[in-house]
């Protein structure tokens, strides 16, 4: 158990993290590289086990950000660690998108309470709300959902507001009176995702490397 | 040695080994049936399915070929011409699984790989031969004085001609839209009722176009009040012949101009049986060359010889980094 190794792939936005948590010491590389993360995201990985002083083969098992987020973004993660997953023959941790995005205002903010928004494109916007949970891991409130930004409400409560939604839509978005505070410029990164995961495996919720299929939410494209 | 291919660059995803001793070991298609309501390939729908089909294409070739991690000596995948998303998840698979078992990736361009595919067969092709590469995608004639080495000798100035057979299809509502209805209904059609147009067959010239060919079909068709099936039947005759005298005109003249004397057939209108026939009576039996019908469609028995090739002749990419070139140029 002491020897876990996670490697984590965040890939669902305009930044494309790699983190690496080697026996609870979590490592990340991340970089601003929109239309770049298939030409990035490996040497990442091995670059941070080349500063760890492993190897792949010593990996337990692999975690990535699963949705909702850019689709091409999402298709780069799911190929990453379906195939690692596979070649590799460990399991694979599908992690919330949104959740990794709270997760990421609790390790920069220590925020505890947090409705994320992030921009869907076409006036739509992913949500979800989080609460921190056990394990100081932030837990769904509710399942995350799609809504347009004319249909957007968010909950009048001393919470706080997370995601890029809140700066591309902010003529548009009315922010009630009793939120404590809001973030536009968190991202979910790799680190938090490797949190969630962490968690996940030792609850045997991993999944075969096949499973690893991106949760959209929106399924009408045509 | 033995290399896996992987092919997705449109709507068949695809997993195979080939054995340069043995030849093909395996070879898995899917083709995906999540386009037909919508009359064309959806590219993200294309995208969603590779997702979910491709790894067990690839663990279903490996187990048929009994091949484990080390038997693979190199891993080939599609990395353009074709969809960027489609072609995204079977480079990056291909990438990644290379990079998990420490060998060699290659990335191969899909119409080296429809070019190569005749040398899957036992009578296989000895360059230097003319090649007629025709797919939803492409219509194109190259010059092959010997793999690798490639001269373009004409392509279609606008419609490929499987797109001209997948649109006509869908003037004529037959069935799932797809070119082989067209074929198929083809076959019943009056052989003197129409006669359309060969285009760009008056000059010398090696090009071909095919997007008129689709609106006299529409215009034709437009014509006919309350058309029945055995119009539709002749329409498609007339359309189909015309495209097919057009290859076959070009494929002779291609010949002609570079002094070659075989020809290699290659891509998904490859499977047309009338073509094939016509190229046949042409050119003479053992002039022309192609693979098996289902090696003609997008399939990865193709990818992992053309890998097998360009590894054979020290072409490897031991890098980390996934490119995918959806506008590749063969030549």
């Amino acid at each position: 158990m002491g020897n876990l190794q996670i490697l984590s792939f965040e890939t669902s936005s305009s930044i494309c993290s790699v983190a690496l948590d080697n026996k609870s010491v979590v490592s990340q590389l991340s970089e601003q590289s929109a239309n770049r993360h298939t030409e990035v995201v490996l040497g990442f990985a091995q670059k941070l086990l080349d500063e760890a002083g492993l190897r792949l083969s010593d990996v337990s098992a692999v975690s990535w950000s699963a949705g909702p987020g850019s689709f091409t973004g999402l298709r780069v993660g799911a190929s990453v660690v379906q195939s690692l997953g596979f070649a590799l023959k460990i399991p694979v941790i599908n992690v919330s998108t949104l959740q990794a995005l709270a997760q990421e205002a609790y390790i920069l903010h220590g925020i505890d309470d947090v409705f994320v928004a992030m921009d869907a494109r076409m006036s739509e916007i992913y949500c979800g709300y989080y609460k921190l949970g056990s394990n100081n891991l932030m837990q769904p409130e509710i399942d995350d959902y799609l809504v347009s930004v004319e249909k957007l409400s968010i909950p009048n409560c001393k919470t706080y507001i997370a995601g890029n939604a809140l700066s591309e839509y902010e003529e548009n978005i009315c922010i009630p009176s009793n939120i404590v505070g809001k973030f536009d410029d968190i991202f979910p990164t790799a680190r938090a995702v490797s949190a969630i995961a962490k968690y996940k495996f030792y609850k045997n919720e991993t999944c075969d490397p096949i499973k690893a299929i991106p949760n959209y939410i929106r399924n009408k494209v045509v | 040695m033995k290399v896996l291919g992987i092919e997705t660059s449109c709507d068949e995803s695809a997993a195979a080994i080939y054995c340069d001793k043995d030849g093909l070991l395996s070879h898995k298609v899917y083709s995906q049936t999540v386009h037909s309501e919508h009359g064309g390939v959806v590219p993200e729908l294309a995208a969603r399915d590779h997702i979910r089909k491709t790894l067990g294409l690839i663990e279903d070739a490996l187990s048929e070929a009994k091949c484990s991690k080390d038997d693979v000596d190199a891993i080939a995948y599609t990395a353009g011409p074709g969809l960027a998303g489609a072609l995204l998840v079977g480079s990056m698979m291909g990438k990644t699984i290379a990079y998990a078992w420490n060998k060699p990736s290659i990335a191969v361009n899909h119409m080296e790989g429809h070019l190569l595919a005749p040398m899957l067969e036992d009578s296989a092709p000895k360059p230097p031969f003319v090649a007629l590469i025709v797919s939803g995608g492409h219509t194109m004639l190259v010059d092959v004085q010997q793999i690798g080495e490639y001269r373009l000798l004409g392509e279609t100035v606008d419609d490929a001609a499987g797109e001209a057979f997948d649109k006509v299809a869908r003037l004529l509502n037959l069935g799932k839209y797809t070119g082989s209805e067209v074929a198929k209904i083809a076959e019943l059609g009056d052989k003197k009722r129409f006669k359309f147009p060969r285009p760009m067959t008056k000059t010398r010239n090696l090009d071909f176009s095919f997007s008129g060919l689709k609106t006299k079909v529409l215009y034709e068709y437009q014509s006919i009040e309350n058309p029945v099936e055995q119009d539709k039947a002749d329409i498609a005759w007339a359309f189909q012949e015309a495209v097919i005298e057009t290859l076959v005109k070009k494929c002779k003249l291609a010949l002609q101009d570079t002094r070659l004397n075989a020809l290699v057939l290659a891509g998904g209108v490859g499977a047309n049986k009338y073509l094939r026939q016509r190229l046949a009576e042409e050119l003479g039996d053992n002039s022309v060359f192609y693979p098996r019908i289902e090696f003609c469609t997008d399939n990865a028995a193709m990818i992992a010889y053309a890998g097998w090739w360009n590894l054979s002749q020290g072409r490897k990419d031991l890098s980390l980094a996934v490119k995918v070139k959806p506008r590749w140029k063969l030549v």
